[in-house]
Protein backbone atom coordinates (compact mmCIF):
# COMPACT_ATOMS: atom_id res chain seq x y z
CA UNK A 1 0.00 0.00 0.00
CA UNK A 2 1.21 3.18 -0.74
CA UNK A 3 1.89 5.61 2.56
CA UNK A 4 1.97 9.07 2.00
CA UNK A 5 4.27 11.48 4.23
CA UNK A 6 2.92 14.16 6.42
CA UNK A 7 3.66 17.76 4.24
CA UNK A 8 5.61 20.42 6.27
CA UNK A 9 3.57 22.50 8.56
CA UNK A 10 4.81 25.69 6.44
CA UNK A 11 3.24 24.65 3.85
CA UNK A 12 0.19 23.40 6.15
CA UNK A 13 0.07 27.14 7.22
CA UNK A 14 0.35 28.77 4.14
CA UNK A 15 -2.51 26.78 2.45
CA UNK A 16 -4.70 27.43 5.46
CA UNK A 17 -5.23 30.89 4.51
CA UNK A 18 -6.31 33.99 6.80
CA UNK A 19 -7.91 35.41 9.92
CA UNK A 20 -10.23 33.19 11.43
CA UNK A 21 -10.88 30.72 9.00
CA UNK A 22 -7.24 29.82 8.78
CA UNK A 23 -6.97 29.55 12.78
CA UNK A 24 -9.91 27.06 12.50
CA UNK A 25 -8.46 25.59 9.55
CA UNK A 26 -4.67 25.07 11.37
CA UNK A 27 -6.43 23.55 14.68
CA UNK A 28 -8.89 21.11 12.52
CA UNK A 29 -5.42 19.91 10.81
CA UNK A 30 -3.60 19.77 13.84
CA UNK A 31 -6.07 17.98 15.99
CA UNK A 32 -6.77 15.28 13.41
CA UNK A 33 -3.07 15.34 12.94
CA UNK A 34 -2.77 14.64 17.18
CA UNK A 35 -5.29 11.83 16.54
CA UNK A 36 -3.56 10.11 13.49
CA UNK A 37 -0.64 10.22 16.52
CA UNK A 38 -2.48 8.67 18.89
CA UNK A 39 -3.08 5.66 16.45
CA UNK A 40 0.62 4.76 16.28
CA UNK A 41 2.70 5.99 19.41
CA UNK A 42 3.07 3.99 22.45
CA UNK A 43 -0.02 3.44 24.66
CA UNK A 44 2.12 5.56 27.31
CA UNK A 45 2.52 8.30 24.50
CA UNK A 46 -1.05 8.46 23.06
CA UNK A 47 -2.88 8.82 27.31
CA UNK A 48 -0.32 12.24 26.90
CA UNK A 49 -1.51 13.18 23.45
CA UNK A 50 -5.18 12.28 23.45
CA UNK A 51 -5.54 15.53 26.31
CA UNK A 52 -3.64 17.70 23.52
CA UNK A 53 -6.45 17.01 21.21
CA UNK A 54 -8.99 17.79 23.38
CA UNK A 55 -7.85 20.88 23.70
CA UNK A 56 -7.98 21.28 19.32
CA UNK A 57 -10.86 19.93 19.53
CA UNK A 58 -12.75 22.13 22.31
CA UNK A 59 -10.86 25.41 20.51
CA UNK A 60 -12.30 24.24 17.19
CA UNK A 61 -15.82 23.89 18.24
CA UNK A 62 -15.65 27.24 20.24
CA UNK A 63 -14.06 28.68 16.74
CA UNK A 64 -16.87 27.33 14.71
CA UNK A 65 -19.85 28.36 17.15
CA UNK A 66 -18.46 31.96 17.02
CA UNK A 67 -17.11 32.33 13.18
CA UNK A 68 -19.72 29.80 11.20
CA UNK A 69 -19.15 31.84 8.29
CA UNK A 70 -15.40 31.97 7.95
CA UNK A 71 -15.56 28.27 9.22
CA UNK A 72 -17.78 26.91 6.24
CA UNK A 73 -15.53 28.43 3.91
CA UNK A 74 -12.41 27.11 5.68
CA UNK A 75 -10.24 24.39 4.79
CA UNK A 76 -10.67 20.90 6.31
CA UNK A 77 -7.28 19.09 5.81
CA UNK A 78 -6.84 15.80 7.39
CA UNK A 79 -3.43 14.53 6.68
CA UNK A 80 -4.26 11.10 7.55
CA UNK A 81 -2.64 7.88 9.20
CA UNK A 82 0.59 8.25 9.44
CA UNK A 83 2.41 5.55 7.28
CA UNK A 84 4.61 3.85 10.43
CA UNK A 85 5.80 4.05 13.52
CA UNK A 86 9.11 4.89 12.25
CA UNK A 87 7.07 8.33 11.25
CA UNK A 88 6.11 9.04 15.03
CA UNK A 89 8.87 11.63 15.80
CA UNK A 90 9.06 13.63 12.49
CA UNK A 91 4.55 13.46 12.90
CA UNK A 92 4.96 15.15 16.30
CA UNK A 93 7.34 17.52 14.55
CA UNK A 94 4.60 18.76 12.33
CA UNK A 95 1.62 18.93 15.45
CA UNK A 96 4.53 20.90 17.12
CA UNK A 97 4.59 23.10 14.29
CA UNK A 98 0.47 23.32 13.68
CA UNK A 99 0.12 24.08 17.62
CA UNK A 100 2.71 26.92 17.39
CA UNK A 101 1.33 28.00 14.07
CA UNK A 102 -2.45 28.06 15.85
CA UNK A 103 -0.95 29.76 18.82
CA UNK A 104 0.28 32.72 16.25
CA UNK A 105 -2.20 32.95 14.47
CA UNK A 106 -4.72 33.61 17.81
CA UNK A 107 -1.93 36.59 19.01
CA UNK A 108 -1.97 38.07 15.64
CA UNK A 109 -6.14 38.06 15.93
CA UNK A 110 -5.36 39.05 19.64
CA UNK A 111 -3.22 41.84 18.36
CA UNK A 112 -5.45 43.06 15.65
CA UNK A 113 -8.57 43.24 17.88
CA UNK A 114 -7.56 43.49 21.81
CA UNK A 115 -10.94 45.06 22.83
CA UNK A 116 -13.02 42.66 20.67
CA UNK A 117 -15.85 40.27 21.89
CA UNK A 118 -13.02 37.63 21.11
CA UNK A 119 -10.31 38.76 22.98
CA UNK A 120 -10.93 36.95 26.16
CA UNK A 121 -11.66 33.58 24.53
CA UNK A 122 -8.15 34.06 22.45
CA UNK A 123 -6.29 34.97 25.45
CA UNK A 124 -8.04 32.35 27.06
CA UNK A 125 -7.20 29.47 24.27
CA UNK A 126 -3.77 30.91 23.62
CA UNK A 127 -2.95 29.58 27.47
CA UNK A 128 -4.77 26.30 27.32
CA UNK A 129 -2.92 25.32 24.61
CA UNK A 130 0.35 26.59 25.85
CA UNK A 131 -0.35 24.44 28.44
CA UNK A 132 -1.57 21.43 26.08
CA UNK A 133 1.50 21.73 24.44
CA UNK A 134 3.30 19.93 27.34
CA UNK A 135 1.54 16.91 26.45
CA UNK A 136 3.56 16.77 23.36
CA UNK A 137 6.46 17.08 24.82
CA UNK A 138 5.73 14.75 28.04
CA UNK A 139 4.84 12.10 24.99
CA UNK A 140 8.38 12.85 23.06
CA UNK A 141 10.28 12.94 26.08
CA UNK A 142 9.26 9.36 26.62
CA UNK B 1 -17.71 8.18 56.74
CA UNK B 2 -17.88 7.47 53.19
CA UNK B 3 -17.05 4.38 51.09
CA UNK B 4 -19.56 1.90 53.20
CA UNK B 5 -22.00 -0.87 51.67
CA UNK B 6 -24.76 -2.00 52.24
CA UNK B 7 -23.38 -5.47 53.22
CA UNK B 8 -20.66 -3.35 56.13
CA UNK B 9 -24.06 -1.67 57.23
CA UNK B 10 -25.43 -4.92 57.90
CA UNK B 11 -22.74 -6.69 59.14
CA UNK B 12 -21.63 -4.08 61.76
CA UNK B 13 -25.14 -4.17 62.54
CA UNK B 14 -25.12 -7.90 63.68
CA UNK B 15 -21.91 -7.29 65.29
CA UNK B 16 -23.82 -4.47 67.71
CA UNK B 17 -27.05 -6.94 68.18
CA UNK B 18 -24.83 -9.84 69.28
CA UNK B 19 -22.93 -7.54 71.83
CA UNK B 20 -26.52 -6.20 72.96
CA UNK B 21 -27.49 -9.44 73.71
CA UNK B 22 -24.45 -10.72 75.40
CA UNK B 23 -24.85 -7.76 78.14
CA UNK B 24 -28.36 -8.69 78.65
CA UNK B 25 -27.23 -12.15 79.04
CA UNK B 26 -24.24 -11.17 81.36
CA UNK B 27 -25.19 -8.43 83.37
CA UNK B 28 -28.70 -7.59 85.50
CA UNK B 29 -29.90 -3.89 85.26
CA UNK B 30 -28.69 -1.77 87.84
CA UNK B 31 -31.82 -0.09 87.90
CA UNK B 32 -35.32 0.43 86.29
CA UNK B 33 -34.16 2.91 84.00
CA UNK B 34 -31.84 0.88 82.51
CA UNK B 35 -33.80 -1.46 81.39
CA UNK B 36 -36.55 0.99 80.35
CA UNK B 37 -33.86 1.63 78.15
CA UNK B 38 -33.38 -1.56 76.86
CA UNK B 39 -36.72 -2.04 75.99
CA UNK B 40 -36.40 1.05 74.32
CA UNK B 41 -34.00 -0.26 72.13
CA UNK B 42 -34.97 -3.60 71.54
CA UNK B 43 -38.32 -2.09 70.47
CA UNK B 44 -35.82 0.19 67.91
CA UNK B 45 -34.61 -2.87 66.16
CA UNK B 46 -37.55 -4.37 65.77
CA UNK B 47 -38.59 -1.55 63.95
CA UNK B 48 -35.60 -1.07 62.10
CA UNK B 49 -35.51 -4.62 60.82
CA UNK B 50 -39.53 -4.51 59.76
CA UNK B 51 -39.01 -1.18 58.13
CA UNK B 52 -36.09 -2.63 56.31
CA UNK B 53 -37.81 -5.92 55.06
CA UNK B 54 -40.67 -3.79 53.55
CA UNK B 55 -37.97 -1.82 52.05
CA UNK B 56 -36.74 -5.15 50.36
CA UNK B 57 -39.92 -6.04 49.14
CA UNK B 58 -41.63 -3.22 48.38
CA UNK B 59 -44.90 -2.49 49.47
CA UNK B 60 -45.90 -3.51 45.89
CA UNK B 61 -45.15 -7.07 46.52
CA UNK B 62 -47.89 -7.40 49.32
CA UNK B 63 -50.37 -8.64 46.69
CA UNK B 64 -50.62 -12.41 46.46
CA UNK B 65 -47.15 -13.14 48.81
CA UNK B 66 -48.69 -15.07 52.05
CA UNK B 67 -46.70 -17.54 54.39
CA UNK B 68 -48.27 -20.12 52.14
CA UNK B 69 -46.77 -19.02 48.83
CA UNK B 70 -45.38 -21.45 47.02
CA UNK B 71 -43.49 -19.31 44.46
CA UNK B 72 -41.63 -16.94 46.59
CA UNK B 73 -41.03 -19.03 49.90
CA UNK B 74 -38.18 -16.51 51.40
CA UNK B 75 -40.87 -13.29 50.97
CA UNK B 76 -43.68 -14.81 52.47
CA UNK B 77 -41.83 -16.10 55.22
CA UNK B 78 -40.23 -12.76 55.75
CA UNK B 79 -43.76 -11.03 55.99
CA UNK B 80 -44.66 -13.85 58.24
CA UNK B 81 -41.42 -12.93 59.90
CA UNK B 82 -42.12 -9.17 60.68
CA UNK B 83 -45.99 -9.82 60.74
CA UNK B 84 -47.72 -7.73 63.99
CA UNK B 85 -44.54 -6.12 65.05
CA UNK B 86 -45.26 -2.68 63.62
CA UNK B 87 -48.48 -2.86 65.97
CA UNK B 88 -46.69 -3.51 68.78
CA UNK B 89 -43.48 -0.83 68.00
CA UNK B 90 -45.62 1.44 66.66
CA UNK B 91 -46.28 3.23 63.71
CA UNK B 92 -45.29 6.74 64.87
CA UNK B 93 -42.89 8.58 62.38
CA UNK B 94 -39.96 9.88 63.43
CA UNK B 95 -39.79 6.44 65.13
CA UNK B 96 -39.07 7.79 68.68
CA UNK B 97 -36.37 5.34 68.87
CA UNK B 98 -34.73 7.12 65.92
CA UNK B 99 -34.59 10.50 68.33
CA UNK B 100 -31.79 8.54 70.69
CA UNK B 101 -28.86 7.79 69.00
CA UNK B 102 -27.11 7.21 72.26
CA UNK B 103 -24.10 4.60 72.15
CA UNK B 104 -25.59 1.50 73.34
CA UNK B 105 -25.46 -1.84 70.89
CA UNK B 106 -28.80 -2.20 70.31
CA UNK B 107 -30.03 1.38 69.45
CA UNK B 108 -26.31 1.24 66.95
CA UNK B 109 -27.13 -1.84 65.75
CA UNK B 110 -31.01 0.03 64.72
CA UNK B 111 -28.95 3.08 63.81
CA UNK B 112 -27.26 0.62 60.66
CA UNK B 113 -30.34 -1.29 59.84
CA UNK B 114 -32.01 1.99 59.43
CA UNK B 115 -28.68 3.13 57.39
CA UNK B 116 -29.27 0.04 55.35
CA UNK B 117 -32.82 1.25 54.52
CA UNK B 118 -31.66 4.69 53.84
CA UNK B 119 -29.16 3.09 51.26
CA UNK B 120 -31.58 1.04 49.58
CA UNK B 121 -34.29 4.23 49.29
CA UNK B 122 -31.23 6.62 47.79
CA UNK B 123 -31.57 4.67 44.06
CA UNK B 124 -35.10 4.69 43.76
CA UNK B 125 -36.80 8.01 43.65
CA UNK B 126 -40.43 9.23 45.18
CA UNK B 127 -42.23 7.44 41.65
CA UNK B 128 -40.07 3.89 42.38
CA UNK B 129 -37.53 5.29 39.30
CA UNK B 130 -34.04 4.23 39.23
CA UNK B 131 -31.77 6.47 40.46
CA UNK B 132 -28.28 4.68 39.65
CA UNK B 133 -26.90 2.07 37.50
CA UNK B 134 -27.26 -0.17 40.65
CA UNK B 135 -31.18 0.37 41.44
CA UNK B 136 -31.75 -2.81 39.53
CA UNK B 137 -30.00 -5.01 41.98
CA UNK B 138 -32.42 -3.95 44.47
CA UNK B 139 -35.41 -5.65 42.19
CA UNK B 140 -33.40 -8.66 41.74
CA UNK B 141 -35.40 -11.66 43.39
CA UNK B 142 -32.20 -13.89 43.95
CA UNK B 143 -30.22 -10.72 45.88
CA UNK B 144 -33.53 -9.29 48.04
CA UNK B 145 -33.86 -13.30 49.27
CA UNK B 146 -30.43 -13.27 50.20
CA UNK B 147 -30.57 -9.77 52.08
CA UNK B 148 -33.83 -11.39 53.80
CA UNK B 149 -32.10 -14.46 55.02
CA UNK B 150 -29.18 -12.29 56.50
CA UNK B 151 -31.83 -9.72 58.03
CA UNK B 152 -33.81 -12.52 59.51
CA UNK B 153 -30.53 -14.24 61.32
CA UNK B 154 -30.25 -10.52 62.97
CA UNK B 155 -34.19 -10.68 64.08
CA UNK B 156 -33.58 -14.05 65.45
CA UNK B 157 -30.59 -12.70 67.07
CA UNK B 158 -32.70 -10.34 69.08
CA UNK B 159 -35.65 -12.35 69.48
CA UNK B 160 -33.75 -15.19 71.09
CA UNK B 161 -32.74 -12.66 73.82
CA UNK B 162 -36.40 -12.06 74.26
CA UNK B 163 -37.25 -14.10 77.60
CA UNK B 164 -33.59 -13.04 78.73
CA UNK B 165 -34.48 -9.72 78.49
CA UNK B 166 -38.33 -9.86 79.89
CA UNK B 167 -36.28 -11.96 83.43
CA UNK B 168 -34.25 -9.01 83.57
CA UNK B 169 -36.55 -6.19 83.19
CA UNK B 170 -38.43 -7.80 86.25
CA UNK B 171 -35.29 -8.29 88.52
CA UNK B 172 -34.87 -4.47 87.49
CA UNK B 173 -38.53 -3.65 89.17
CA UNK B 174 -40.39 -3.03 85.84
CA UNK B 175 -44.00 -4.11 86.81
CA UNK B 176 -45.46 -7.36 84.89
CA UNK B 177 -47.78 -5.06 82.82
CA UNK B 178 -45.08 -2.85 82.10
CA UNK B 179 -43.05 -6.23 80.59
CA UNK B 180 -45.23 -7.94 79.12
CA UNK B 181 -47.07 -4.79 77.02
CA UNK B 182 -43.33 -4.44 75.98
CA UNK B 183 -42.46 -8.26 75.23
CA UNK B 184 -45.40 -10.02 74.46
CA UNK B 185 -43.87 -13.36 73.26
CA UNK B 186 -42.67 -12.90 69.78
CA UNK B 187 -42.10 -17.11 69.71
CA UNK B 188 -43.77 -16.12 65.58
CA UNK B 189 -42.10 -13.99 64.23
CA UNK B 190 -39.39 -15.89 65.63
CA UNK B 191 -40.15 -18.81 64.46
CA UNK B 192 -39.93 -17.61 61.17
CA UNK B 193 -37.06 -15.49 61.46
CA UNK B 194 -35.19 -18.82 62.60
CA UNK B 195 -36.34 -20.47 59.78
CA UNK B 196 -35.46 -18.39 57.29
CA UNK B 197 -32.42 -18.06 58.89
CA UNK B 198 -31.35 -21.35 58.14
CA UNK B 199 -32.61 -21.17 54.63
CA UNK B 200 -29.91 -23.02 53.16
CA UNK B 201 -29.63 -22.28 48.95
CA UNK B 202 -30.05 -18.81 48.85
CA UNK B 203 -26.45 -16.40 49.75
CA UNK B 204 -26.30 -12.82 49.88
CA UNK B 205 -25.67 -11.12 46.63
CA UNK B 206 -22.17 -9.86 46.01
CA UNK B 207 -23.57 -6.67 43.64
CA UNK B 208 -26.37 -5.56 46.43
CA UNK B 209 -23.43 -6.44 48.83
CA UNK B 210 -21.31 -3.31 47.07
CA UNK B 211 -24.17 -1.13 47.11
CA UNK B 212 -23.02 2.29 48.37
CA UNK B 213 -24.49 5.90 48.63
CA UNK B 214 -24.77 7.98 45.76
CA UNK B 215 -22.53 11.38 45.57
CA UNK B 216 -21.13 10.59 48.33
CA UNK B 217 -17.56 12.81 48.71
CA UNK B 218 -14.03 11.32 47.04
CA UNK B 219 -11.76 9.63 50.22
CA UNK B 220 -8.68 11.78 48.64
CA UNK B 221 -6.30 10.39 51.67
CA UNK B 222 -6.22 6.89 49.97
CA UNK B 223 -4.90 7.06 46.37
CA UNK B 224 -6.70 3.88 45.71
CA UNK B 225 -9.81 4.35 47.32
CA UNK B 226 -9.79 7.70 45.66
CA UNK B 227 -9.60 5.91 42.02
CA UNK B 228 -12.07 3.10 43.16
CA UNK B 229 -14.78 6.40 43.98
CA UNK B 230 -13.86 8.19 40.69
CA UNK B 231 -14.54 5.11 38.65
CA UNK B 232 -17.57 4.58 40.80
CA UNK B 233 -18.70 8.07 40.38
CA UNK B 234 -17.97 7.60 36.47
CA UNK B 235 -19.94 4.83 36.07
CA UNK B 236 -22.85 6.95 38.05
CA UNK B 237 -22.39 10.10 35.56
CA UNK B 238 -22.68 7.67 32.70
CA UNK B 239 -25.80 6.23 33.93
CA UNK B 240 -27.20 9.49 34.39
CA UNK B 241 -26.42 10.45 30.73
CA UNK B 242 -29.76 8.28 30.67
CA UNK B 243 -31.70 10.17 31.63
CA UNK B 244 -30.40 13.69 31.46
CA UNK B 245 -28.56 13.95 27.95
CA UNK B 246 -26.13 16.42 27.87
CA UNK B 247 -25.75 16.83 23.86
CA UNK B 248 -22.00 16.31 23.96
CA UNK B 249 -19.68 14.07 21.80
CA UNK B 250 -17.20 15.06 24.25
CA UNK B 251 -18.28 13.65 27.37
CA UNK B 252 -18.49 10.31 25.40
CA UNK B 253 -14.93 11.15 24.46
CA UNK B 254 -13.86 11.63 27.78
CA UNK B 255 -15.41 8.15 28.82
CA UNK B 256 -13.88 6.39 26.16
CA UNK B 257 -10.63 8.14 27.48
CA UNK B 258 -11.35 7.09 31.17
CA UNK B 259 -11.89 3.91 29.89
CA UNK B 260 -8.57 3.74 27.82
CA UNK B 261 -6.91 4.58 30.33
CA UNK B 262 -8.17 2.13 33.12
CA UNK B 263 -7.92 -0.86 30.45
CA UNK B 264 -4.02 0.30 29.63
CA UNK B 265 -2.95 0.63 33.42
CA UNK B 266 -4.81 -2.92 34.36
CA UNK B 267 -2.98 -4.10 31.16
CA UNK B 268 0.46 -2.61 32.95
CA UNK B 269 -0.91 -4.25 36.36
CA UNK B 270 0.19 -8.10 34.32
CA UNK B 271 3.46 -6.83 33.28
CA UNK B 272 2.60 -5.20 30.07
CA UNK B 273 5.47 -2.58 29.26
CA UNK B 274 3.79 -0.13 27.43
CA UNK B 275 6.06 2.56 26.79
CA UNK B 276 7.01 2.05 23.58
CA UNK B 277 5.33 0.41 19.93
CA UNK B 278 5.11 -2.30 20.13
CA UNK B 279 4.44 -2.95 23.86
CA UNK B 280 5.90 -5.72 25.72
CA UNK B 281 2.84 -7.94 26.32
CA UNK B 282 2.33 -11.24 28.70
CA UNK B 283 0.25 -13.23 27.60
CA UNK B 284 -2.84 -12.99 29.58
CA UNK B 285 -2.31 -8.60 29.50
CA UNK B 286 -2.89 -9.17 25.99
CA UNK B 287 -6.95 -9.04 26.09
CA UNK B 288 -6.55 -5.67 28.03
CA UNK B 289 -4.48 -4.29 25.12
CA UNK B 290 -6.90 -5.55 22.24
CA UNK B 291 -9.63 -3.99 24.32
CA UNK B 292 -7.69 -0.72 25.24
CA UNK B 293 -6.88 -0.77 21.08
CA UNK B 294 -10.43 -0.86 20.74
CA UNK B 295 -11.30 2.11 23.35
CA UNK B 296 -8.31 3.98 21.37
CA UNK B 297 -10.57 3.36 17.88
CA UNK B 298 -13.46 4.39 19.74
CA UNK B 299 -11.88 7.81 20.65
CA UNK B 300 -10.35 8.61 16.90
CA UNK B 301 -13.58 7.53 15.88
CA UNK B 302 -15.51 10.14 18.10
CA UNK B 303 -13.56 12.60 17.12
CA UNK B 304 -14.85 13.10 14.01
CA UNK B 305 -18.27 13.82 15.42
CA UNK B 306 -19.21 17.35 16.09
CA UNK B 307 -22.28 17.82 18.60
CA UNK B 308 -23.25 21.05 20.51
CA UNK B 309 -23.15 19.93 23.99
CA UNK B 310 -19.93 21.04 25.61
CA UNK B 311 -17.94 18.78 27.81
CA UNK B 312 -19.66 17.94 30.88
CA UNK B 313 -17.59 19.56 33.67
CA UNK B 314 -17.69 17.17 36.13
CA UNK B 315 -17.38 14.35 34.34
CA UNK B 316 -14.25 15.86 32.32
CA UNK B 317 -12.71 16.83 36.24
CA UNK B 318 -12.94 13.42 37.51
CA UNK B 319 -11.15 11.77 33.87
CA UNK B 320 -8.06 13.98 34.40
CA UNK B 321 -7.61 12.99 38.01
CA UNK B 322 -7.96 9.53 37.38
CA UNK B 323 -5.40 10.06 34.51
CA UNK B 324 -3.50 12.06 37.01
CA UNK B 325 -3.89 8.66 39.32
CA UNK B 326 -3.01 5.91 37.87
CA UNK B 327 0.55 6.18 36.24
CA UNK B 328 1.08 6.62 39.87
CA UNK B 329 -0.76 3.05 40.70
CA UNK B 330 0.38 1.32 38.15
CA UNK B 331 3.12 2.67 35.78
CA UNK B 332 3.26 1.85 32.54
CA UNK B 333 6.27 0.54 32.54
CA UNK B 334 4.68 -2.50 33.79
CA UNK B 335 6.50 -2.65 36.95
CA UNK B 336 4.29 -4.36 40.05
CA UNK B 337 1.86 -1.94 41.25
CA UNK B 338 3.25 -0.83 44.89
CA UNK B 339 -0.43 -1.56 46.31
CA UNK B 340 -1.44 -4.41 45.74
CA UNK B 341 -4.68 -2.99 45.55
CA UNK B 342 -4.40 -1.71 42.92
CA UNK B 343 -4.44 -4.82 40.86
CA UNK B 344 -8.08 -5.68 42.51
CA UNK B 345 -9.27 -2.31 41.82
CA UNK B 346 -8.28 -2.08 38.07
CA UNK B 347 -9.48 -5.79 37.45
CA UNK B 348 -13.29 -4.33 38.89
CA UNK B 349 -12.82 -1.11 37.26
CA UNK B 350 -12.44 -2.93 33.80
CA UNK B 351 -15.51 -4.81 34.53
CA UNK B 352 -17.26 -1.41 35.02
CA UNK B 353 -15.49 0.36 32.06
CA UNK B 354 -18.39 -3.10 29.92
CA UNK B 355 -21.58 -0.94 32.22
CA UNK B 356 -19.94 2.43 30.73
CA UNK B 357 -19.87 1.49 27.12
CA UNK B 358 -23.23 -0.03 26.92
CA UNK B 359 -24.69 2.91 28.73
CA UNK B 360 -21.94 5.53 26.59
CA UNK B 361 -24.00 3.64 23.45
CA UNK B 362 -26.78 4.26 24.13
CA UNK B 363 -26.54 7.81 24.95
CA UNK B 364 -25.15 8.46 21.79
CA UNK B 365 -27.46 6.18 19.80
CA UNK B 366 -30.20 8.77 21.14
CA UNK B 367 -27.87 11.69 20.18
CA UNK B 368 -27.44 10.54 16.71
CA UNK B 369 -31.44 9.56 16.77
CA UNK B 370 -31.69 13.41 17.82
CA UNK B 371 -30.22 15.03 14.79
CA UNK B 372 -27.71 17.26 16.93
CA UNK B 373 -24.78 15.02 15.78
CA UNK B 374 -22.89 16.60 13.01
CA UNK B 375 -19.71 15.34 10.57
CA UNK B 376 -17.37 17.01 8.47
CA UNK B 377 -18.71 15.88 5.02
CA UNK B 378 -15.05 15.13 3.67
CA UNK B 379 -14.30 12.43 6.61
CA UNK B 380 -17.88 10.21 5.18
CA UNK B 381 -16.48 7.20 2.87
CA UNK B 382 -17.81 6.59 -0.33
CA UNK B 383 -19.76 3.53 0.84
CA UNK B 384 -21.28 6.39 3.69
CA UNK B 385 -22.45 8.78 1.24
CA UNK B 386 -23.89 6.07 -1.34
CA UNK B 387 -26.24 8.20 -3.37
CA UNK B 388 -27.07 10.86 -0.72
CA UNK B 389 -26.53 14.55 -3.08
CA UNK B 390 -26.93 16.52 0.35
CA UNK B 391 -23.76 14.38 1.90
CA UNK B 392 -22.16 14.34 -1.55
CA UNK B 393 -22.24 18.02 -1.59
CA UNK B 394 -21.25 18.20 2.04
CA UNK B 395 -18.12 16.01 1.20
CA UNK B 396 -17.22 18.07 -2.06
CA UNK B 397 -17.57 21.35 -0.25
CA UNK B 398 -16.11 20.35 3.43
CA UNK B 399 -19.27 21.36 5.01
CA UNK B 400 -20.95 19.90 8.04
CA UNK B 401 -23.49 17.78 7.87
CA UNK B 402 -26.02 15.73 10.38
CA UNK B 403 -24.31 12.23 10.82
CA UNK B 404 -25.89 10.00 8.40
CA UNK B 405 -27.28 6.41 10.18
CA UNK B 406 -24.86 4.20 8.69
CA UNK B 407 -21.69 6.13 9.72
CA UNK B 408 -23.21 6.67 13.54
CA UNK B 409 -23.74 2.83 13.38
CA UNK B 410 -20.23 1.96 12.66
CA UNK B 411 -19.64 4.18 15.79
CA UNK B 412 -21.93 2.03 17.99
CA UNK B 413 -20.72 -1.33 16.80
CA UNK B 414 -17.09 0.37 18.47
CA UNK B 415 -19.14 0.99 21.58
CA UNK B 416 -20.77 -2.64 21.60
CA UNK B 417 -17.08 -4.22 20.95
CA UNK B 418 -15.73 -1.73 23.30
CA UNK B 419 -18.84 -3.33 25.72
CA UNK B 420 -17.38 -6.97 24.66
CA UNK B 421 -20.40 -8.03 22.95
CA UNK B 422 -19.73 -6.84 19.40
CA UNK B 423 -21.33 -7.91 16.31
CA UNK B 424 -19.01 -9.72 14.51
CA UNK B 425 -19.90 -8.22 10.77
CA UNK B 426 -18.55 -4.71 12.39
CA UNK B 427 -15.34 -5.49 14.27
CA UNK B 428 -12.97 -3.16 14.72
CA UNK B 429 -11.00 -4.60 11.71
CA UNK B 430 -13.48 -3.20 9.49
CA UNK B 431 -12.90 0.14 11.11
CA UNK B 432 -9.42 -0.26 10.16
CA UNK B 433 -10.27 -0.98 6.49
CA UNK B 434 -12.42 2.49 6.84
CA UNK B 435 -9.78 4.81 8.04
CA UNK B 436 -7.37 2.88 5.28
CA UNK B 437 -10.08 3.84 2.78
CA UNK B 438 -10.21 7.15 4.07
CA UNK B 439 -6.50 7.57 3.90
CA UNK B 440 -6.35 7.08 -0.19
CA UNK B 441 -9.76 9.36 -0.54
CA UNK B 442 -8.11 12.15 -2.47
CA UNK B 443 -10.59 14.77 -0.84
CA UNK B 444 -9.47 13.70 2.55
CA UNK B 445 -6.14 14.75 1.95
CA UNK B 446 -4.87 17.87 1.50
CA UNK B 447 -2.82 16.99 -2.09
CA UNK B 448 -4.75 19.28 -4.20
CA UNK B 449 -1.69 21.63 -3.69
CA UNK B 450 1.99 20.35 -4.21
CA UNK B 451 3.46 20.35 -0.89
CA UNK B 452 7.00 19.81 0.16
CA UNK B 453 7.82 16.74 2.10
CA UNK B 454 7.88 16.77 5.66
CA UNK B 455 11.95 17.89 6.87
CA UNK B 456 13.40 15.17 9.23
Amino acid sequence: MDTMLWPTVRALDAAAGTGWGGLWSVMFTAQRAVGALVQVTSFAEGLDLIWLGEELRAACDDVATRHPVAVAEAIAADLGPLPGLEHCASGRVVVAGLVGSVICRADELLVADPTGPDARWLAGTTSLLFAARIHLSAAGAR
Amino acid sequence: MTGITYADLLATAGHHLTTGALQVRQRPFDRPGEARTALQDFHAVLDAIETHTWTLLGPSRLAGISPATRTQPVAAQAIAMVGGLRELVGAERPHPSTLDLADRPWAQGALQVRGASDLLAVHLDARGRQRSPHAATIGDPAARDGALIRLAGHLDTLLATESTLGLRALQAGLSTVEVTRALPGLDTNRAFASHLARNPGQSGSAALDRLRLIGEPLRTEDPVLLAGDLIHRLRQSTWALGAHPDYSVATLSDLATASLAIHVHAAATRGANLTHNPPTVPKDAAALLARAAIWRDLRTDLAEYQAPGPPDPHIRADVITLRDLLPHLAPLTGTSPTDPRTTDLLHAAVGATEEIATTAADAFRRLAASGHVRIQGRHLTTDQLGTNPTLITAHVTGTTTPAPPVRCRATTNLWSAAAGHADLRFTPVEQTIAATHRRTDPAHVLTRTPLEPSTR
